[in-house]
C-alpha cells in the first residue's frame, strides 16, 4: 500500500509542527503544574529533568522529520 | 490519611457552619438592644451588614466543603463507536490577539486527539492588519477562518452567528490564551454523551505564567480556591455555571435558550442561568485538561476584575427579577449557588467597611462594634479560627501553602476601589471600563490611579497614631481596633509590591521557559 507524496508530505509537516512547536507548549504547561504538584523536591527535580529530555527529544526528532521531509520533496517518486 | 483529613474537614466545616451562626445571632442581638447615638448605630449598621456579607459567604464556603467531602458523584458516560464519534467543531475566539498567543493555540487546537472534529477561528478582529495576519495563520495551520458582517455582542456575539450555520453537535470554545492537553476531547465528550439533558461541561482554567509576575502568580492561585474548592461544591447542586472557556456545550441546548446572552459582559454566566431555569443541567469536570495564561500586571488584572465584577452584578439584577416572578424555575440549592455568586463581588464595599470602622473609632471615638468581651471571645474567635482552618486545611490538602494562598486573597482584597465601582455600575445597569490614566506605560498603575490606596494607607496610618495617643483610655477597645488598622495598612502597602514590571526575577522565569525547539534552515528542509 502506498501513499501519495502530497499526503506524505502533509503527515511530515503535521508530525515537525507537533515536535518543534506542540511539545514545548505541553512542556512549559506541565512544569507549572508541578510547581504546584504537592510533590517533594526531589519528585520535581526527577519529572523536570524527565521534561527536560523530552524537549531535547523533540528537537531531536524535529531534525530527523525535516531531514526526511527534505529527502521526500527531493525524490521524483509521486507514490512512496 | 487523606480519608481521615477529610473526614475532620467535614465535621470541621459543620462546627465552623455552627459558629458562624452563633456569631451573627449575637451580633444581631446586641446590636438591636444596644444604646447608642444615631452615628454610631450609621457605622455600627455598616459594620454589621460588612460581617453579614462575609458570614453568608463564609457559610457557603463551608457548605461547599461539606458538601464535596461527603459528595463524590460520578457522571455517566457514554461510549461512543469507534470512527462514529459525534462531530465537534473546536471554535477560538479572538480579537487583535498577538501572533505567537493564536499561534500556540491554533499549533494545540490542531494537536486535539479527536476524529470527528472541526477546528474554527472566529476572528472578530477589524484592523485589516490583523485579519491578514490571522488568515495567514489559519491557512498554515489548516484551521477554517469564520467571520461576520457585522459586530454585535462582543465574543458572545460572534459565537451566536457561528451557532445559525453549524452543523456539529456539540461546540468547545477557547479564548485565544487556552491551550487545551491532547486529551481534552475524549475526556469531556462521554460524558456529554452519558446525559442528554447535559447542556455543558466546564474544566477548570489553569494559568501557567506564575513565573511572569507576582500578580500572574497570585491570580493562578485565586483560580486554584475557585476552581478546586468552590465549583466542585457547585456541581453538587448542579449549579456549575460557565466561565467562558475550556468548555464544551450541546449546540441543541445553546440553540434551544437563543445562544449566548449578549446584553451581559458575562455572558457565560447569563447563559448558563438561562440553561438552567430551562431544565438543563451542567457537569464540573474538575481536572486540568486546558492552560492558559493570567493577567501578568495590575492594570490587565483590575481590567479582567472589572469585566467580571460589572457583569455579574447586572446578572445579579436579573436573577433577582426571576426569584421574584418565578421561584420554582431553579432548585432551592440552586438559587442559593448563584445568589452567593452574584453577590460575590459586593466584597469591595465590605472590605472598604471593614476598613473604615476602625479609622472611625481610632481617629473620632465613634464606636461601630457592639458585643461584650466575653460574647466576643465565645463566639467570634471560635468562628474565625475555624473558618481559617477549614479554608487553609481545604488548599493545604490539595498542596498549596499558606502564603501563596494568602497572597491570592490580598491581590483579591485590593481590587476593593474597582469593585465598588462595578458594583454599583453592574447595579444600575451599566458598563463600567477600567482604564489606565498614562500613556504608553500601561504595564504599571502610576502614582496617580493608586490614590485610593494612598488615602487608606494614610488614614489607616493617623488612625494608629491616634490610637497610640488614646490607649490608655480603654487599652482593650483600642488595642483590637490599632490591630486592624495595622493589618489593613499591612494589606493596603501591597499594592506596591503587585504593581511592577512583570518579571518576578530572571532566575525563577529561567526555569519555568522552555523555548521551541530552535531548528537550523537547512534541517527543516525549507
Amino acid at each position: 500500500m502506498g501513499v501519495a507524496k502530497k499526503e506524505l508530505l502533509g503527515m511530515l509537516n503535521s508530525a515537525i509542527e507537533l515536535e518543534e512547536w506542540a511539545i514545548p507548549i505541553y512542556s512549559r504547561h506541565l512544569k507549572t503544574a508541578l510547581f504546584w504538584s504537592g510533590l517533594d523536591a526531589v519528585e520535581r527535580e526527577g519529572m523536570r529533568i524527565q521534561l527536560s529530555v523530552l524537549s531535547q527529544e523533540a528537537h531531536r526528532h524535529t531534525k530527523v522529520l525535516s531531514r526526511m521531509k527534505k529527502k521526500i520533496e527531493e525524490d521524483k517518486r509521486h507514490v512512496f | 490519611m487523606f480519608t481521615a483529613l477529610i473526614r475532620k474537614l467535614r465535621v470541621l466545616s459543620i462546627v465552623a457552619g455552627i459558629f458562624i451562626c452563633f456569631y451573627f445571632i449575637a451580633r444581631v442581638v446586641v446590636f438591636s438592644y444596644s444604646d447608642y447615638s444615631r452615628l454610631d448605630k450609621l457605622f455600627g449598621l455598616f459594620l454589621l451588614a460588612s460581617e453579614f456579607y462575609i458570614l453568608v459567604h463564609a457559610f457557603g464556603f463551608m457548605l461547599n466543603i461539606f458538601t464535596l467531602s461527603s459528595w463524590r458523584g460520578k457522571p455517566r458516560l457514554g461510549v461512543s463507536t469507534p470512527g462514529r464519534e459525534p462531530s465537534v467543531a473546536i471554535v477560538m475566539a479572538a480579537r487583535h490577539e498577538p501572533k505567537e498567543v493564536l499561534e500556540g493555540t491554533l499549533i494545540v487546537l490542531h494537536n486535539v486527539d479527536y476524529t470527528n472534529k472541526s477546528i474554527y477561528f472566529l476572528d472578530d478582529s477589524s484592523e485589516q492588519a490583523n485579519k491578514d495576519m490571522d488568515d495567514e495563520l489559519a491557512r498554515a495551520h489548516g484551521i477554517k477562518m469564520f467571520r461576520r458582517e457585522q459586530r454585535h455582542g462582543a465574543k458572545a456575539g460572534i459565537v451566536n452567528d457561528f451557532l445559525l450555520g453549524m452543523k456539529e453537535k456539540y461546540i468547545a470554545i477557547f479564548d485565544a490564551d487556552q491551550n487545551p492537553m491532547p486529551d481534552f476531547l475524549k475526556e469531556v465528550i462521554p460524558i456529554l454523551e452519558g446525559d442528554d439533558k447535559l447542556a455543558f461541561v466546564q474544566t477548570p482554567q489553569f494559568y501557567s505564567n506564575i513565573g511572569e509576575s507576582p500578580v500572574a502568580k497570585a491570580s493562578a492561585m485565586q483560580q486554584a480556591i475557585f476552581y478546586e474548592s468552590i465549583c466542585e461544591g457547585k456541581n453538587a447542586t448542579g449549579s456549575i455555571f460557565c466561565c467562558g472557556t475550556n468548555v464544551v456545550f450541546r449546540r441543541e441546548a445553546l440553540q434551544e435558550v437563543g445562544g449566548f446572552a449578549e446584553d451581559f459582559i458575562t455572558e457565560d454566566f447569563a447563559t448558563s442561568v438561562n440553561l438552567h431555569t430551562k431544565g438543563w443541567r451542567s457537569w464540573y469536570h474538575n481536572h486540568v485538561v486546558a492552560f492558559g495564561t493570567g493577567p501578568e500586571t495590575l492594570p490587565a488584572y483590575f481590567s479582567q476584575q472589572a469585566r467580571w465584577a460589572g457583569g455579574t452584578i447586572s446578572v445579579f439584577r436579573k436573577l433577582l427579577a426571576a426569584l421574584y416572578d418565578n421561584p420554582s424555575t431553579l432548585s432551592p440549592g440552586q438559587w442559593w449557588e448563584y445568589m452567593l455568586a452574584g453577590t460575590y463581588y459586593f466584597v469591595g464595599w465590605a472590605f472598604f467597611f471593614l476598613m473604615i470602622c476602625p479609622i472611625a473609632f481610632l481617629i473620632f471615638n465613634i464606636p461601630s462594634f457592639f458585643l461584650y468581651p466575653q460574647i466576643y471571645l465565645f463566639t467570634y474567635l471560635p468562628y474565625f479560627c475555624l473558618t481559617l482552618l477549614v479554608f487553609f486545611g481545604t488548599m493545604r490538602e490539595r498542596h498549596y501553602n499558606f502564603r501563596q494562598i494568602y497572597s491570592g486573597l490580598i491581590l483579591g482584597s485590593l481590587c476593593f476601589p474597582l469593585l465598588m465601582r462595578a458594583a454599583l455600575y453592574g447595579l444600575f445597569g451599566r458598563r463600567m471600563k477600567f482604564v489606565v490614566t498614562a500613556k504608553g506605560r500601561s504595564e504599571v498603575l502610576p502614582l496617580a490611579d493608586l490614590w485610593p490606596y494612598l488615602v487608606m494607607i494614610a488614614l489607616n496610618a493617623v488612625a494608629i497614631g491616634f490610637g497610640l495617643m488614646r490607649i490608655r483610655q480603654n487599652p482593650s477597645a483600642i488595642s483590637v481596633n490599632m490591630f486592624w488598622a495595622g493589618y489593613h495598612l499591612f494589606i493596603l502597602w501591597n499594592i506596591f509590591y503587585f504593581n511592577q514590571l512583570p518579571v518576578l526575577g530572571r532566575e525563577e522565569k529561567a526555569k519555568w521557559a522552555v523555548k521551541p525547539a530552535a531548528v537550523p534552515a537547512q534541517d527543516r528542509g525549507n
